[in-house]
């Protein structure tokens, strides 16, 4: 890159004549070798703003701006590494019962002698709040539970964790759902239209119509309450988001060019719809996904609250805050925290949808 | 019009004959029968299936049962209070269930927009980033969060409200559970406010209405407000229904009288009858939304109608 230094004036007439002919105006400078020099010479120029990047290092950069979501993305990998870890950290286990260590407060070693966490709790009696510790009433100095411990004397940090775990199943039950018979049902219903797409559409239209967790409610009564049929309560209701999404997908890029370029070649309709389009519509199908799990861990909670919850000892989070809400007042940290975890990992799994949303597909207009 | 309106109401009344349908199949598939007192001989049971038609068919008694709920009988309860119809279970609580529903929708929609409207026109701004996390936390956070969190802290701390339901003072008991119903559909309506304002703000029509030299308040009310608030009807039926779901865990921790505390009940003592008609209501209610809010649609925003037609 050249560079004007400086111009050297040669010109001889003192008083500045109007310019009118270029060419001889120029005759009257005269450039010199070192007017010039090269700038940049020794730097590497690239746009750093408009290169040309992966798709996936693209989304990447933009998750990464995502703050909210990259702090859910960690708080998730905390609350799945406490679940693995948590219950092996006691001398518990979740169905472990002590009836004369029911109903004591949270007490934490190391953290007690700082006057947090050490085992008092405030009781109102008759109008009149005590502050009283029942580790040291009781003379169980050595006794300590991490989050306190239920009316059964079951240790809440275990259940909590133990809790989370079934949270964490359902999760991973809501990503296959939507994954194996949400997609494929969209995809196909969008691939062959007509009447095919006619047919699967009403029935879509159909179990659409009856809310979802009626059809939930109704279908705990016929089977017994337990995992099991969480699941498949989930699988029958849960597909539908996705099958929409993929079916709008679908019909938006079946029409297009290379899919037509893959018929003449003789690709099958299976090979069209699961390696030509399917890695095409990868994004939103993963946001998808990731907002139906916050969507079943409600449900399940929302099951528990109405009693069709897992069955005692096993705890759920659900189960825990349905337990726990009938003496909130008296000892609130039995539901404070499966409360806590449960808003957590609902909270962070919506922040990561939506993070991953703006990452993956940032033409879709803000929500 | 006239032909998409009937078409969605044919959709609307088979939908209702399938979920029917399904009830009366899921009602014979539970166990025990009406009449399983062992007294009973052979014969006296046959005398009471012939007195109520359960001999018939069972063509002929989903046709009766069609009939009977049409009429808005549907059966007695067997647990809760035996023998009861359960039409009568469902008079009293009816009005509480449909009153605190009804205020948070009408709570709801109003904040939500509000709120929405002030978070789109001074995008950027701390109203703005209330508006972000007041829509995050409730559309993330199920209802019965807020709910507990104002029972300790409102009602049992600081004593304001009534923390169980109390008919003498109906109206300051309703209120912590209308805000916590509420809290969802303040979430949604207020994102959705915010969304479709900026984007008609930064429509064409807006600047050409700018550069006719309209300002002000008639700018942001006749001309952005009226388009943005079309589509928050279609996001607020779907909400009335997520409100129905969330009153039944609502109704039972604040023990309010009303349907969904009575479906829990039900739930738990095995009282099929009466799940099985409150999922129906449930389900009637859904649909006769749905059916209002597109025919409303369609007369709005005459591209809808023209494209189902």
């Amino acid at each position: 890159m050249l560079r004007k230094k400086k111009v050297q004036m040669t010109e001889t007439a003192s008083a500045p004549v109007p310019v009118t002919d270029v060419e001889e105006y120029l005759k009257g400078i005269r450039f010199q070798e070192d007017d010039f020099e090269f700038q940049h010479m020794d730097e590497d120029l690239i746009d750093t703003n408009f290169a040309s990047q992966s798709f996936w290092k693209d989304a990447y950069m933009r998750f990464k701006k995502n703050k909210g979501a990259v702090i859910s993305f960690f708080c998730i990998l905390l609350i799945i590494l406490l679940a693995i870890v948590g219950p092996n950290m006691t001398p518990y286990t979740y169905a472990t019962q002590d009836i004369k260590n029911q109903n004591l407060a949270p007490r934490v070693p190391g953290l007690e002698k700082l006057g947090i966490l050490d085992g008092s709790e405030t009781v109102k009696a008759s109008g009149v709040a005590k502050k009283i510790n029942k580790y040291i009433s009781n003379k169980k100095t050595d006794v300590y539970y991490w989050f306190g411990s239920d009316s059964l004397g079951r240790d809440i940090w275990t259940r909590t964790w133990t809790g989370t775990r079934i949270s964490l199943y359902i999760a991973v039950v809501a990503v296959l759902v939507d994954m194996l018979f949400g997609l494929s049902y969209g995809l196909i219903s969008g691939y062959f239209g007509g009447k095919v797409d006619m047919v699967m559409q009403r029935i879509v239209e159909i179990v659409n119509s009856i809310p979802t967790l009626v059809v939930v409610t109704l279908m705990m009564l016929v089977l017994s309450p337990g995992l099991t049929s969480i699941t498949v309560a989930l699988i029958v209701t849960g597909w539908i988001g996705m099958s929409r999404i993929a079916r709008a997908e679908m019909l938006k890029l079946k029409e297009r060019e290379f899919v037509l370029a893959s018929r003449t070649l003789g690709a099958g309709s299976f090979r069209i719809i699961f390696s030509e389009i399917f890695p095409n519509i990868f994004g939103p199908v993963i946001t998808q996904t990731m907002f139906s799990i916050p969507h079943a861990i409600f449900t399940e909670a929302f099951l528990a609250f109405i009693g069709l919850g897992v069955p005692s000892p096993l705890a759920s989070l659900g189960t825990m805050i349905s337990d726990g809400y009938k003496n909130f007042t008296t000892h609130p940290y039995q539901i404070v925290f499966p409360l806590v975890v449960m808003s957590l990992l609902m909270l962070s799994f919506t922040l990561l949808a939506d993070g991953l949303r703006e990452a993956l597909d940032p033409k879709m207009k803000e929500m | 019009m006239k032909k998409y309106i009937a078409k969605r109401m044919f959709v609307s009344i088979v939908t209702i004959l399938i979920i029917l349908l399904l009830l009366f199949c899921m009602l014979q598939f539970m166990p025990g029968s009406p009449f399983n007192d062992e007294k009973l001989s052979e014969a006296q049971v046959q005398v009471l299936n012939q007195k109520y038609g359960l001999d018939q068919p069972i063509v002929v008694q989903f046709v009766n049962y069609v009939k009977n709920v049409v009429k808005g009988d549907f059966g007695v309860s067997y647990s809760i209070s035996k023998n009861t119809d359960i039409s009568k279970l469902l008079n009293t609580r009816l009005p509480v269930s449909f009153r605190i529903g009804g205020q948070a929708v009408v709570f709801g929609a109003i904040i939500g927009i509000m709120l929405g409207i002030a978070a789109a026109l001074k995008s950027g701004t701390w109203i703005d980033s209330i508006c972000t996390i007041v829509s995050v936390l409730g559309v993330s956070l199920p209802s019965y969060v807020f709910a507990l969190a104002m029972a300790y802290f409102l009602g049992y701390r600081a004593n304001i409200f009534p923390l169980l339901y109390n008919s003498a003072e109906a109206f300051a008991s309703s209120v912590m559970p209308t805000i916590a119903l509420a809290m969802f559909s303040i979430a949604t309506v207020a994102r959705f406010t915010r969304t479709e304002l900026l984007e008609v703000l930064d429509s064409d029509y807006m600047l050409l209405a700018e550069s006719k030299g309209i300002t002000g308040r008639t700018l942001i009310v006749r001309h952005a407000l009226r388009n943005a608030l079309i589509p928050i009807i279609t996001v607020l039926a779907p909400l009335v229904v997520d409100l129905m779901i969330g009153s039944l865990v609502i109704e039972k921790i604040f023990s309010i009288p009303g349907i969904g505390s009575l479906m829990v009940t039900a739930i738990q003592s095995n009282d099929y009858n009466v799940t099985i008609t409150i999922a129906f209501i449930y389900s009637v209610m859904y649909i006769v939304l749905m059916l209002a809010v597109d025919i409303l649609y369609g007369v709005i925003d005459p591209r809808i109608r023209l494209a189902k037609e």
